[in-house]
């Protein structure tokens, strides 16, 4: 079995069906992006007929963050909503519109090591690599970078949930990696 | 894979009645932080309908023990139709939830979590022999350990549920839903 050069994290689910502002859901999802410094892309961007209970749409959006030389982090957001139509809501004497809907999102992150492809050179340097990432770095790739993958992701789950308003919006990891913003 | 074994097997706890969802969740999640887990929310989904929300969270934190054993645990939260009330309280307004509630606790221990023992049969089998024997110790003192903690949450979340219910009962929060 050869010695994986990527590693995926998944996070979580979040589902949620109600009375949302999904232009603002979006603009804060990719504030925090901007916020941690990533790259943001938008892959995937489909928007199907609208049928009677209403429209379809699915986004696929990713972040690049170059941690240094050796370790690269992407982190996934997949949105997936059904049934949306937009409601016209009066808040505090302005109008606002709003989105009734289902969306699911799920959000997940890749760990690249040895991105820049610098050992890719010959056979030789590839064993080295896998040497020094199965072997002696072990440990060092799943505790502190996957955890800081992780424990990223977690945060903008919790980002989320906050904006959503939903019921377990609290976050017991916050400050977990020293460096909310 | 490396080998689950199923030690708690769905531990209910069901209620109806008055809670507060927020202070909930947020004990079952600064429990495993207190207790140097890690965390993770494997669903979260809340639908809004016109008799209240409906919550599905699926949480499966869990404790690298050692570098062989890991407890995992599995806590399902299940609630319906609940609705945001307001009580009062020595004249200050509480927020709280009303409605149906329903967790259900497992607990699982995975030995070899590095899955070095299973790319050859022979390892499979050395793996076997291990755990039944030589690690016999070990195992027991991780069940015993998954056990406690379980044990811990359960009195937890019971008491927690029970401070709104007593409370109720003794005339503390008053029974006059404001909205």
């Amino acid at each position: 079995m050869g010695v994986e050069k990527e590693m995926t994290v998944p996070v979580g689910l979040i589902r949620y069906r109600g009375l949302f502002d999904w232009g603002g859901l979006y603009y804060h999802i990719s504030d925090w992006f901007k916020r941690y410094r990533y790259t943001l892309t938008e892959e995937m961007y489909k928007h199907k007929v609208p049928t009677p209970f209403g429209a379809e749409q699915e986004l696929e959006w990713y972040g690049d963050s170059e941690v240094n030389e050796w370790v690269k982090f992407r982190i996934y957001v997949h949105f997936h909503l059904w049934d949306m139509t937009e409601i016209e809501v009066v808040k505090d004497g302005k109008k606002k519109l709003l989105t009734n809907a289902r969306i699911e999102i799920n959000i997940w992150g890749r760990l690249t090591f040895d991105w820049q492809k610098k050992f890719d050179k010959n056979r030789f340097t590839r064993a080295l690599r896998d040497l020094y990432i199965g072997y002696i770095w072990r440990r060092e790739s799943s505790s502190v970078y996957g955890d800081m993958i992780y424990y990223r992701m977690l945060g903008l789950h919790a980002h989320i949930k906050k904006y959503l308003d939903l019921q377990t919006k609290y976050h017991a990891y916050k400050g977990y990696l020293g460096e909310e913003r | 894979m490396s080998e689950i074994r199923l030690v708690i097997d769905q531990t209910k706890l069901t209620y109806e009645g008055i809670f507060n969802l927020k202070g909930l969740y947020e004990m079952i999640t600064q429990f495993f932080y207190e207790k140097g887990g890690d965390y993770e929310e494997k669903l979260n989904t809340e639908q809004i309908f016109p008799h209240g929300r409906n919550i599905k969270i699926e949480l499966a934190p869990y404790k690298n023990i050692t570098d062989y054993f890991k407890l995992i645990y599995r806590i399902r939260i299940y609630g319906t139709g609940i609705k945001n009330v307001e009580l009062e309280q020595d004249g200050a307004k509480i927020p709280l939830n009303d409605g149906k509630l329903m967790i259900i606790i497992d607990g699982y221990i995975m030995s070899d979590r590095y899955s070095k023992w299973e790319h050859k049969p022979i390892q499979w089998f050395f793996r076997a022999l291990a755990d039944k024997y030589i690690f016999k110790g070990h195992y027991l003192k991780a069940e015993q350990w998954l056990m406690s903690d379980v044990d811990d949450l359960y009195l937890r979340l019971k008491s927690f549920l029970n401070v709104y219910r007593s409370s109720r009962d003794r005339g503390v929060i008053s029974e006059q839903i404001i909205s």
